[in-house]
């Protein structure tokens, strides 16, 4: 039966339940976007901002090496953690989901995920415990002499992908077992009816119909770690900076807003690229 | 389950593999808490027994708990604008024919793309502009843009045809709109709209970047904390970080209790 | 409690370029019990949805109760729904389902609640209100949908293939339920339905819908035994269908020349000689002897297969000298027939249908 009325229509009523959402969008969402994207073609002469109109602050991402290198760092950590991230929590999803009593599989994937639970700000400072010159890894690989002088874990690159890695992997087993799970039982079955060892029915059979999630899962990673600036800040210290340091000091220290906005903007260029090359590549996938 | 074919060495295997992520996830988690408890003034080994002191300090300072009562008025303001908004849009969206229907979704998704950080500095650059000050309402209104698609999304995928015909039955029965949506709807998408707040304010209780950036006097806790790490590594860090790990869990008990809890008892 | 009688003029309805409705015209009339009956697409559902309000029809109008209501919403007709899938509301007590539209007309709780409680024990579920839909069956819910809709006195009461969703034996118990409250209440019953052994059973009245447009609308019995075209003959049950042309009439028979024999049939309708027809004949009308009733001969058809019903064996004959004619013919229970054994074919004169081509 169609839940529709005709003959006159439903008017402007439900318009009613849909404006209050699109306005708060708009208002708050879009046209700070407009702005940010109009306030990164003035510019910063001494402390005032003047609506120059150029295309000045692009110029200079290009013309400046550390601001190339920013973003390079920020692709390179990105891709690692995004990369390292999935290799890590895929067998652990499998483990859950097929080896872990079903009863037990519930508490133990929310164990799997419990430390998400703690603040993001104070996650990476835990990590610091750990990776500080007198932190637990240091004072036990001493403790049992197999180093003299502690390594320097924190304030390093290696550092930043540690945090990062910890926090994907949480996220990524819980979106990997949820793709496993929904995976009809009987298409194992038929695998191994078939003839196909537990491998090649992993292999040819889980594994693809597994990887759009996986590929859902890469993108959610990619564009909360290359926009995060927490973990690098607290865990890589102050070199091989990344994207939103970079932000972040334009801001911070030198209120040079259109530097930072033309910066935003070209993260984004580049989120939105990867974007579309998962998007095309899961439709193709489809078809 | 049992398999047949499960060899003993793949179950090892197995079982080392989780053991090691698992250590690997726990581990800051273990040496945060383990740590709070520290009686010296270094949150590191060797532990040099159990006090309570940081936590003492911790209920002393001013700053934390006020920062803490901010972060949870702005988790609770906003989430509750969060789930209205979201809920409303998903019901008018879902029930009625409306031109431009998946632009609309698209747009009002479309912040969920874009990192938070971008999302800060548009609102900071705009309120600067139009000369509104930095203050908890100003970050309010940030977290309810990062978290209105969600809570949108989440309501509108359980917006099956099961309620729709229930509220044209209601309908039929001469219920009126607002009848059929308070009546009707809301009770039917509780759980999906008790969901969408407790998913709501845990990202709004943790959100740091956004309430950096449009907060100066009064501050959420992540801000709070973040200005406390400037100090270094310190037990009373440990502490403040150990206690918002407490409250979350606690909260997440109580979800799993009240709406998994019950579902299942269905 | 009120009953009134719906008309239908002439409503159109199209889904883009789906006629869905095409001019139907229908008067039913107060306190009966009506069956609009046809295959799925038929437009017996969305005939429903616009006598209810859900659809406000292109053109035409509806009348209910001698009142326009082509535009009214559903809360404001006299009308109320039973839907296919009940859309019980599953965050309310029975009780609080049962009583929803009097709550929506301000009607005060221990009132609504008696009221509740009294359409109830109507259908049969007394003491039940207490517990929640998805506490009770099928069948129990299907009577709680039915209680919740008469529990506001609706003159029509539609029902939108309400048992569809029940097994074989709780369906037939439900239509004699289905009956008893119809009787009780007095309402006009509206019911949608592509069963068309429950339309027999239920209806006083059955309306035959194909692709938009009525086919037959008459007592079960009549359109049972003479339908007036071929879709109604064929959809009401099984028939077979042996073409041929009109010979003769004198108003009270007509003689119909086929490739089986020619045959007198009771039909009183003035044919012009020579006119292509379709003689529409029930299986249990063949008879398989000679008699003196009155039958005459229809030849000889071997039989070519076979399915034994319990009353009787259900066979597939091929006509002899009629190639093209396969009827189905009922064989007595004891009869003990064979497929590949030839047997007569005898009709009595008052039990074939002519049909137009």
């Amino acid at each position: 039966m169609a839940t529709v009325r005709r003959r006159g229509g439903d008017g402007l009523r439900p318009w009613a339940f849909v404006v209050p959402a699109l306005l708060w969008t708009v208002a708050f969402f879009c046209a700070p976007f407009v702005v940010m994207a109009a306030v990164s073609l003035w510019e910063r002469v001494g402390t005032d901002l003047v609506a120059s109109w150029s295309f000045v602050n692009y110029a200079k991402f290009f013309a400046r090496p550390h601001f190339l290198e920013a973003m390079a760092n920020s692709l390179e950590v990105t891709a690692i953690v995004t990369v390292l991230s999935i290799l890590l929590a895929y067998p652990l999803a499998w483990i859950l989901a097929e080896r872990v009593p079903e009863r037990w599989q519930r508490i133990a994937l929310i164990c799997a995920i419990l430390p998400f639970w703690t603040s993001y700000v104070v996650r990476s400072y835990a990590w610091l415990l750990v990776l500080a010159n007198n932190g637990v890894i240091n004072q036990a690989l001493t403790g049992i002499g197999l180093i003299d002088e502690p390594l320097s874990l924190a304030n390093s690159r290696t550092a930043t992908v540690i945090g990062f890695v910890h926090f994907f992997v949480m996220l990524l087993t819980l979106t990997i077992y949820a793709n496993l799970k929904q995976l009809p039982k009987n298409y194992a079955r038929a695998a191994a009816d078939l003839g196909a060892s537990r491998f090649a029915t992993f292999v040819h059979v889980i594994l693809p119909l597994t990887l759009p999630g996986i590929m859902v899962g890469a993108f959610l990673t990619f564009v909360l770690c290359i926009g995060d600036y927490i973990t690098p800040q607290i865990l890589g210290g102050n070199s091989d900076l990344v994207m939103p340091q970079l932000i972040m000091l334009q801001i911070g220290r030198r209120a040079d807003f259109p530097t930072a906005s033309a910066l935003a903007i070209l993260l984004m260029v580049v989120v939105t690229l990867v974007y579309i090359a998962c998007a095309r590549w899961l439709k193709l996938e489809r078809a | 389950m049992r398999r047949a074919g499960g060899s003993g060495l793949g179950t090892a295997a197995a079982v080392v593999y989780a053991g090691a992520i698992y250590a690997f996830i726990f581990l800051p988690v273990v040496v945060l808490v383990l740590f709070s408890f520290q009686d010296g003034r270094f949150p590191v080994p060797p532990f040099r027994g159990f006090s309570l002191r940081w936590y003492e300090a911790l209920i002393a300072d001013r700053y934390l708990t006020a920062a803490l009562v901010n972060s949870v008025i702005v988790a609770l303001v906003s989430s509750a604008v969060a789930v209205t908004l979201g809920f409303l849009a998903a019901f008018g969206l879902a029930r009625f024919r409306l031109p431009g229907a998946g632009l609309q979704k698209a747009l009002i998704v479309a912040p969920l793309t874009v990192s938070y950080l971008i999302i800060g500095m548009g609102l900071l650059i705009t309120f600067n502009a139009i000369g509104m000050p930095k203050s908890l309402f100003a970050a309010g209104i940030g977290h309810v843009v990062i978290n209105m698609p969600l809570c949108f999304a989440i309501v509108f995928s359980q917006m099956g045809a099961h309620q729709a015909n229930a509220e044209r039955a209601a309908r039929d029965l001469g219920a009126r709109e607002w009848q059929v949506l308070l009546l009707i709807t809301v009770p039917m998408m509780g759980p999906a709209l008790f969901a969408a707040f407790f998913l709501s304010m845990t990202f709004s209780w943790d959100e740091f970047i956004i309430s950096f950036l449009l907060t100066r006097f009064d501050v959420t806790l992540p801000v709070e904390i973040w200005s406390m790490l400037r100090s270094g590594l310190n037990p009373k860090t440990n502490a403040a970080g150990s206690l918002v790990f407490f409250i979350s869990v606690a909260l997440l008990l109580v979800l799993e209790l009240a709406v998994f809890g019950r579902r299942r008892a269905r | 409690m009120s009953t009134a009688g719906i008309e239908i003029r002439s409503v159109t309805q199209r889904f883009g370029g789906f006629v869905a409705l095409d001019g139907v015209s229908l008067t039913i009339a107060p306190g009966e019990f009506a069956v609009l009956l046809g295959p799925s697409g038929s437009g017996k559902t969305t005939l429903l949805s616009i006598i209810g309000g859900f659809l406000v029809p292109q053109q035409g109008d509806v009348l209910i109760g001698g009142a326009d209501m082509t535009t009214v919403p559903p809360a404001k007709r006299p009308t109320t729904t039973v839907f296919q899938d009940y859309a019980l509301f599953p965050h309310m007590t029975i009780r609080a389902n049962v009583g929803f539209g009097l709550r929506m007309r301000g009607v005060g709780k221990a009132e609504r609640n008696e009221k509740a409680d009294a359409m109830l024990a109507l259908v049969g579920l007394e003491g039940q209100g207490g517990k929640r839909p998805h506490q009770l069956s099928g069948g129990q819910r299907q009577r709680v949908a039915l209680a919740r809709s008469l529990a506001v006195d609706p003159s029509v009461l539609l029902l939108d293939e309400p048992l569809g969703a029940l097994d074989m034996k709780l369906r037939r118990q439900m239509q004699e339920e289905l009956k008893r409250i119809q009787r009780e209440v007095g309402t006009t019953f509206v019911h949608v339905t592509h069963d068309q052994e429950e339309a027999m059973a239920i209806a006083d009245r059955i309306v035959v819908m194909s692709a938009g447009k009525i086919e037959d609308d008459g007592p079960p019995e009549r359109i049972y035994l003479k339908p007036r075209t071929r879709f109604a003959a064929d959809f009401m049950g099984l028939s077979s269908f042996l073409p041929g042309r009109v010979v003769s009439c004198d108003g009270a028979t007509a003689t119909v020349d086929t490739a089986a024999g020619s045959l007198t049939v009771t039909d009183a309708r003035a044919w012009q000689p020579d006119r292509a027809v379709i003689l529409s004949i029930r299986p249990e009308h063949f008879l398989s002897e000679p008699g003196d009733d009155g039958r005459q001969p229809l030849g000889q058809a071997v039989v070519e297969s076979l399915s034994f019903l319990g009353t009787n064996h259900q066979a597939t004959v091929r006509h002899c000298t009629a190639a093209d004619f396969c009827p189905t013919v009922l064989l007595p229970q004891t009869g003990e027939p064979r497929v590949g054994e030839t047997i007569g074919l005898w009709v009595r004169p008052d039990a074939p249908v002519i049909l137009e081509e």
